[in-house]
């Protein structure tokens, strides 16, 4: 297996970038309209609609981080907060990204579809923070929920918990992890002192309880999803 | 651009092939990937702001765009068959039955890396082939570094069973 490169390269050995494979991507590159063209509208319908929410809701709109940043080259997005056709704006938006923000459960549960379960049993301090989402083009492959303290520790740090759920397309064992029941269903669980992963499977979604907590709050957080599917 | 998007293709174009073929088992197909990744390559040029490597990058668009095509039905029921690779003749000193052997080995395991389940061959592309190590390919699919590392485990196993014990993963593979 450590040949695999040299396995792999020598068994596509007629498969190389022709000249011409080369030659029409470039010709291609510079018929096809730049998809900028087509971000400026977008983020002035974006825009619009944002002042429109501001304008007709009474309170402040949740804050938006404007730090427009990147990861890995492809853009990030933060769903604009607005109580005004917020999921239009980021399904609009969100065409040729792959990366979302979400401004409530339901939004996220909505994007995400069969599968998606909420977390009823949250550790007593810890509030949710943030809905992410990554997936590819306007399909949401998983979604993370952050919970983190809302007040800072007797050490002064702040502890996170994350709860993700990815569509896959089947399970696997988690090697070195002891097996738990929850709820007549096979979790995975790691646990030091101060941490918790916890992974179980229920049909084509994989669920992950990982953060600052004990193995009790992890199992029991994953037992209050499954519990919401009955 | 012109001459930015040339050198990517000249110095990521193979690679980025190679994956989709691997992931697409037809170089027609390999080929519209390649010039779809080089697209949005130059469209994103500019929002790349070097928080992986450039080819972490164009691989992860790869990967992703491959994952789309295979999503699509009538792409799935044209992969039925594979497309036979060129055969290569033995080179000097080389039996020909040692050849044959080890090709026949080497085969059998491309077409097993090949055939696994996408959430498996991408980890043993990204570790095997593009020589990525676990954190990296934690941040080229968005997965934890942990869920990674259970998939390793979890493909390598697979591949043992297929391949009845004949793939050596080498001992330091062995940490996963």
């Amino acid at each position: 297996m450590k040949d695999f490169r040299r396995i792999a390269d020598e068994s596509m050995a007629n498969v190389n970038v022709r000249a011409e494979l080369k030659e029409k991507t470039l010709v291609k590159l510079y018929r096809k309209p730049n998809t900028v063209r087509f971000l400026v509208p977008a983020l002035a319908a974006a825009s619009i609609m944002l002042i429109l929410g501001i304008a007709f809701w009474p309170e402040s709109p949740q804050s938006m981080p404007e730090d427009g940043s990147t990861e890995m080259g492809i853009m990030q997005l933060k769903t604009l907060s607005s109580p005004l056709g917020a999921p239009e704006i980021s399904h609009f938006m969100a065409m040729d990204v792959n990366s979302w923000s979400f401004v409530s459960v339901e939004e996220a549960r909505d994007a995400f579809g069969e599968g998606f379960l909420t977390p009823g049993n949250i550790p007593l301090g810890f509030e949710l923070e943030s809905i992410t989402g990554t997936g590819t083009e306007d399909q949401v492959e998983n979604v993370t929920l952050t919970y983190s303290e809302s007040a800072s520790s007797v050490d002064g740090l702040i502890r996170f918990i994350t709860i993700t759920q990815e569509k896959v397309a089947s399970s696997w064992e988690y090697y070195g992890f002891e097996e738990v029941d929850l709820l007549g269903y096979t979790g995975y669980v790691s646990a030091s002192e101060e941490t918790a992963e916890l992974h179980f499977f229920l049909g084509s979604v994989r669920y992950d309880v990982i953060g600052q907590l004990q193995k009790d709050q992890a199992i029991a957080i994953a037992k209050s999803m499954i519990q919401s599917t009955r | 651009m012109e001459k930015e998007i040339n050198r990517l293709i000249d110095l990521y174009g193979q690679d980025v092939l190679r994956t989709a073929y691997m992931y697409l088992k037809d170089l027609q197909k390999a080929e519209d990937v390649f010039q779809e990744v080089f697209i949005r390559v130059f469209r994103k040029y500019e929002t790349f702001q070097g928080r992986s490597s450039e080819k972490s990058w164009i691989i992860r668009i790869t990967i992703n765009l491959c994952k789309d095509v295979l999503r699509s039905a009538w792409l799935k029921r044209a992969l039925l068959t594979d497309k036979p690779v060129e055969e290569e003749l033995p080179q000097e000193g080389e039996s020909l039955e040692s050849r044959v052997a080890q090709d026949a080995e080497d085969k059998l395991l491309f077409s097993e890396v090949m055939n696994l389940k996408t959430e498996f061959k991408d980890v043993i592309l990204l570790y095997y082939y593009h020589g990525y190590d676990t954190k990296e390919i934690s941040e080229i699919l968005k997965v934890k570094e942990g869920t990674v590392r259970s998939r390793l485990h979890r493909a390598r196993q697979i591949l043992k069973e297929r391949l009845e014990g004949r793939v050596d993963f080498g001992d330091a593979d062995e940490r996963f």
